[in-house]
């Protein structure tokens, strides 16, 4: 990629082409990327626990998705696949050598410190550091379910596994959260509560 | 610690975590891709031409290794007119698969260059 060079007429036909290759205009994609590029870099920051790799697979989930062929049922769909992309990149950026990495700052958020107290403040640096400490899958399945709030059948759709399964999976890898809390695993995970 | 507590601290986290992030503008991932596309159609679109040198510099090589070893009499004798010096038991002695390999690294080192070598 970075061995080639566009003069500006290409670079014009370029966006010209885009429109058609991409699977959409590019006004709908402003208002898609509007609405998932936040919550999608919060999810690569997460499980990769790095700025600057979140930054880098940002760009890449949303080329990936741009060039994908899948003809979506809906937004949610839209967004699942999207999930489902970062995911997959964030899992194959684990098997490369990391070099400088930036990690997520455990204190950060200037909203944070103006609206938290204290104490809620050190029970978000408390969660940061057992997050680090799980398995790459069950940070994106506590992440999906508790901070984005999904169903077990979006998270299945997005991860690629079997409902049946992903309940066992989340439930293990809350207890597992819990313990590394100091906490009690007392209530029952989200969506088995009903 | 409760389902709801849990949910509640992932949902602090969240916000905490998105508020700091830096995105790009839409217009420029947007953009970005647009010309990687084209760089990647591009790239793809001079792939079979890479082939079909390559097929022909393979092709030339073959058809020069070929016409040596049909005229490699004719070559001795040349040679001895030449340079007389040479006596005819070394040029006879001269094995010709050894000419035949340099001849080939001559023609195709060049030929293999080009093609290694990135085009902008």
């Amino acid at each position: 990629m970075s061995s080639w060079t566009l003069t500006d007429v290409e670079r014009l036909t370029a966006l010209d082409e885009a429109d058609r290759t991409f699977q959409m205009t590019e006004e709908a994609f402003r208002a898609f990327y509007n609405l998932t590029a936040r919550p999608i870099w919060s999810y690569l920051a997460r499980i990769t626990g790095d700025r600057r790799v979140a930054d880098d697979l940002l760009q890449e989930t949303y080329y990936r998705f741009l060039r994908s062929t899948v003809s979506f049922e809906g937004d949610d769909h839209r967004r699942n696949y999207l999930f489902r992309i970062a995911t997959n990149l964030a899992r194959d950026q684990r098997r490369r050598p990391r070099v400088n990495a930036v990690p997520v700052d455990e204190a950060a958020g200037t909203l944070s410190a103006a609206t938290e107290t204290a104490d809620q403040a050190a029970r978000r640096i408390d969660l940061t550091r057992a997050m680090a400490h799980l398995k790459p899958r069950e940070r994106s399945l506590l992440w999906l379910a508790y901070a984005q709030g999904w169903s077990h059948e979006e998270i299945a759709s997005a991860l690629g596994l079997k409902t049946a399964s992903l309940k066992t999976l989340l439930f293990r890898a809350r207890q597992r959260l819990l313990i590394l809390l100091g906490a009690q695993p007392g209530g029952k995970p989200r969506g088995e509560q009903s | 610690m409760t389902d709801q507590e849990l949910r509640e601290l992932f949902e602090a986290e969240a916000r905490s975590v998105s508020h700091d992030a830096r995105v790009p503008a839409a217009g420029q991932i947007w953009w970005r891709s647009a010309l990687r596309a084209r760089a990647e159609a591009a790239h793809a679109a001079a792939r079979p031409m890479v082939w079909l040198q390559a097929l022909t510099g393979a092709g030339a090589v073959g058809l020069a290794l070929g016409g040596l070893t049909l005229a490699w009499p004719r070559v001795q004798d040349v040679v001895r007119q030449v340079v007389p010096a040479v006596s005819g038991s070394f040029l006879a002695a001269l094995p010709l698969p050894l000419v035949l390999a340099v001849g080939a690294g001559i023609v195709a080192a060049p030929i293999a260059f080009f093609l290694a070598m990135p085009r902008d």
